[in-house]
């Protein structure tokens, strides 16, 4: 827009130029005609009492008997350089002969041969302006000859060309100047407009792409103007925050969706394949019994155990998948107290540990340590944690037991020496049929599920588990549960 | 990054930048002066029937000699009169009547009295009167020139001396304005002055002398008519302590008026009828004319500053009237009031021209220019102007000091 301004606004200087140049000519050519009109009367005037003073006839004759008179009066009245000539155009005196060598080309001339005064304007390069002026001389209603004269007009051209300069240079100074001012409030007005501009296209650049802190970030200046456009633009950058805000929660959601997608489908992955490897067991023994258990007692009975044993496996998976799925089921609490709740646990695993050449070792604060809940869930959160640590610690280490109470919480933690899990392996435990070590877990009857079930527990009873383990060393497990005052 | 839109915007820009600039420097190259040859036809003039003031001869002639008066004859065509100071004869004067046109001495008379103070021949050139030593007292003589007869019509002591004196338009009157009685033992006046009316064409000289009261002013000027039957004075006030040089100012005016107490009265002018010897006062001061030039038939013409003016009826219910207004040198009005002649100088230049103006019954009816002359190659150039008795000439004349140490003047003669 800026370069339009700026051609508009030359070609307006060029205009008032050419119009100034093309008036002031004109009035130059006035000026000149009319002093050519001066020096017309003035020469008859001239030649008129120059013939008297001489006592000449006044006719053709004495014009040509008085021509260096009427030179020398009218070079005396201040004429530059002149030619006289006789009626028919003959020269029969001039001043500078070179000067009128091609009179009779000029139209000036011609004209005054035909009894019309005129004038010749020669324009030449350097400012040079020569005036050519040729004119009947008429005295008393006669013609008597023609006078043709030459006057040098340069300082008035020149003075004219140092009036359009000066005038230019003005109007090119104040046109710089409301160019400049025009420019800059232009640019001021265009500037956050400009800005919104590339923070759309910045925005559409980088939208699929999910980026827009480097826009955000870029606060424009204009945000703090107290006009429309501030206004425009704070509107607009707003706007673009709400976007970014929704675009973030769409991501977020998007991410959680896939996220709990992906979890499901492993958990469905997994559901399905601790469900076959049972399937598979008790399938494959009622086959063999079919084919040939009525024949091989053995295999009978040992066939029938295993089929047992999965199937009993398998119910025990298929009720702590429900229970997982199990909402509100828990509704009811009551008041319990932790510390009886894990002595009764505690006995309870005895003698698994001692199976294990495992002992366990509690440590118990003297205090109070009433939680509310359900005293079945936290002994089932309480066996999954021991459980865990006689059949992964190592054999012959003790397995610490310590319940304590920090800032009105109840903590119960357990832990033991073995194998230890490294920070990945610690990330997962608690996700379902998650497992450090599959094979042996399975064999020892893990199905993967009691970490998951516990941290449900847990979160059911608003409470928190928590694991720490170092690897090839301790691993402790310790869940916490608010205190409740005895009612 | 740059997105789309934006480069889109800045090729744009580019382009129109470009064709911005290509635009300028096409314009600039259209601007470079080029040569050019115009031919203006002036346009006809229809050139309307003068009435005005026709020039029929233009005559020059140079004189030699320091000139002390100068007139042009009104019997014959074409004859200047002059009275030159002789020099080489002690402080004798030299008549001279010169033909204009053959440009020689035509006649000559060689006055054996020497010429002092007031030396003034009368228009038409038949008259000479001159003021003239005798004795310790001075002389005012009337010379005839065509039969040489002389008269002495005042005779006073040297310490006093005469105003001035003037011929009237057709030089038969001589108007001497003096505070002196003409002759005797007791010439001073005291309270009065007296304007002395001597008529050439009488046996008798002294027509009337008409006595005018002191007002504590000078004498200013003495505009006597065509025929010397009226004439006009002007006194005024050239500053307080009687010098002539002082500017004339309103303040001037104004502490003279309150020294005479008559406020309000810058001047006093006042109109003589020589038959009756009857002296009134004009009533011309509030008019404000502060140069009288001529009192003509028509009325007095008198200048401020660049106006000329016409004031009439004098005596009556005075009234005037504003003719033009314009610079000029030197201004000269016909005895009639009909042809007046300005001579104008252009401004820093060595030339001049001289406009002749015709009017009827006080209206100006033509204005145009007659002449055109150069000053010459003096620092202060001067001409001086005066119409013939005849009115048909008018003479300019100006003095040169010439190389040879020598006065010369220089007189054009425009006849119309």
């Amino acid at each position: 827009m800026s370069v339009w301004v700026f051609l508009l606004g030359f070609a307006s200087i060029w205009a008032v130029a050419y119009v100034v140049k093309t008036q002031m000519r004109q009035n130059m050519e006035k000026q000149i005609t009319e002093e050519m009109e001066g020096v017309q009367s003035n020469s008859e005037l001239y030649v008129r009492q120059t013939l008297m003073i001489n006592n000449a006839s006044i006719d053709e004759e004495g014009f040509e008997q008085c021509a260096y008179e009427i030179e020398h009066q009218l070079k005396r009245a201040g004429y530059t350089d002149i030619a006289l000539y006789n009626t028919e155009g003959d020269l029969l005196r001039s001043s500078a002969r070179e000067r009128f060598a091609g009179t009779n080309r000029r139209e000036d001339f011609q004209f005054a041969k035909r009894s019309r005064s005129a004038l010749t304007l020669c324009y030449g390069k350097q400012n040079q302006c020569d005036v050519y002026f040729s004119m009947p001389v008429q005295v008393m209603g006669q013609q008597v000859g023609i006078l043709s004269c030459y006057q040098d007009y340069s300082a008035l051209y020149k003075r004219e060309w140092e009036i359009i300069g000066g005038m230019l240079r003005v109007t090119v100074l104040a046109f710089g100047v409301i160019y400049l001012a025009i420019w800059l409030m232009i640019r001021r007005m265009i500037r956050p407009v400009r800005q919104l501009g590339r923070i759309s296209g910045e925005i559409s650049d980088h939208l699929k792409d999910g980026q827009f802190d480097s826009i955000i970030m870029e606060k424009p200046g204009v945000i703090r103007r107290k006009d429309e456009i501030g206004e425009l633009s704070r509107n607009y950058m707003q706007m673009v925050r709400v976007i970014e805000e929704q675009f973030e929660k769409i991501q977020e959601d998007r991410d959680h969706i896939l996220q709990l997608w992906n979890s499901r489908q492993e958990f469905y992955n997994n559901v399905t394949h601790e469900l076959k490897t049972p399937l598979t067991t008790i399938s494959g023994y009622a086959q063999l019994i079919e084919e040939n258990g009525l024949e091989d007692e053995e295999l009978f009975y040992s066939g029938m155990e295993h089929i047992l044993q999965e199937s009993t496996r398998l119910h025990r998976m298929v009720i702590q998948l429900l229970e997982m799925q199990d909402k509100g089921r828990y509704t009811r609490m009551e008041q319990i107290d932790a510390a009886v709740v894990l002595r009764s646990v505690v006995d309870a695993m005895q003698m698994k540990a001692k199976r294990y050449m495992n002992r366990l070792m509690i440590q118990e604060e003297p205090g109070d340590y009433l939680i509310e809940g359900r005293e079945d869930r936290i002994r089932q959160v309480l066996i999954n944690l021991i459980d865990n640590a006689i059949k992964y610690g190592k054999t012959g280490e003790d397995i610490w037991i310590r319940l304590v109470k920090r800032d009105a919480v109840v903590q119960i933690a357990v832990a033991n020496q073995g194998r230890g899990m490294d920070k990945d392996e610690l990330s997962h435990i608690f996700e379902p049929f998650y497992r450090v070590d599959k094979e042996r877990s399975r064999e020892m009857g893990s199905s993967g599920l009691g970490l998951a079930i516990s941290k449900k527990i847990m979160e059911e009873h608003h409470g928190t588990i928590q694991a720490e383990s170092e690897p090839g060393g301790y691993t402790l497990f310790m869940v916490c549960f608010p205190e409740v005052k005895e009612q | 990054m740059m997105s789309r839109g934006n480069r889109r915007i800045r090729k744009k820009r580019i382009i129109s930048a470009g064709a911005a600039c290509l635009s300028v420097i096409l314009l600039l190259c259209g601007c470079e002066e080029q040569e050019a040859a115009k031919t203006i036809v002036i346009p006809e003039v229809t050139e309307e029937t003068t009435q005005g003031i026709e020039l029929k001869n233009i005559q020059e002639y140079t004189y030699e000699g320091e000139i002390m008066d100068i007139t042009w004859t009104g019997d014959t065509a074409g004859n200047l009169c002059v009275i030159k100071d002789a020099k080489n004869r002690g402080m004798l004067g030299i008549f001279q009547k010169i033909d204009i046109y053959q440009k020689a001495v035509s006649e000559e008379i060689v006055f054996e009295e020497s010429m002092i103070g007031y030396v003034k021949i009368a228009p038409g050139g038949k008259y000479i009167a001159y003021e003239h030593p005798v004795d310790g007292n001075r002389e005012l003589i009337l010379y005839e020139v065509e039969t040489g007869k002389k008269e002495a019509v005042m005779v006073w002591n040297i310490g006093s001396s005469i105003y001035t004196m003037e011929w009237c338009g057709d030089g038969t009157r001589l108007f001497v304005w003096t505070d002196m009685e003409k002759s005797g033992e007791n010439q001073n006046i005291g309270e009065e002055r007296i304007v002395y009316c001597f008529d050439m064409e009488r046996e008798e000289k002294e027509v009337n002398q008409m006595r005018l009261p002191i007002t504590g002013r000078m004498c200013g000027g003495m505009f006597p008519n065509e025929d010397g039957s009226r004439v006009f004075i002007e006194e005024k006030y050239y500053g307080e302590d009687g010098g002539w040089g002082e500017e004339e100012t309103d303040s001037n005016y104004k502490e003279a008026a309150v020294g005479n107490g008559e406020e309000s009265i810058k001047g006093r002018y006042w109109m003589l009828n020589v038959e009756t010897g009857e002296v009134q006062e004009a009533d011309v001061a509030h008019m404000n004319i502060k140069v009288p030039v001529k009192y003509t038939n028509l009325g007095l013409f008198g200048t401020d500053g660049d106006k000329l003016w016409l004031a009439r009826e004098l005596l009556g219910q005075a009234s005037k009237k504003r003719l033009l207004e314009k610079e000029y040198e030197d201004i000269c009005v016909c005895d009639k009031g009909d042809h007046i002649f300005l001579i104008e100088k252009e401004e820093g230049a060595n030339y001049f021209q001289v406009t002749g103006i015709l009017l009827e019954d006080g209206e100006i009816q033509e204005y145009q220019v007659l002449y055109k002359g150069i000053y010459g190659d003096f620092e202060q150039p001067f001409i001086e102007a005066f119409i013939g008795m005849d009115d048909h000439e008018l003479v300019l004349s100006s003095i040169e000091y010439g190389e040879e140490e020598q006065w010369r003047l220089k007189v054009k003669v425009l006849e119309y």
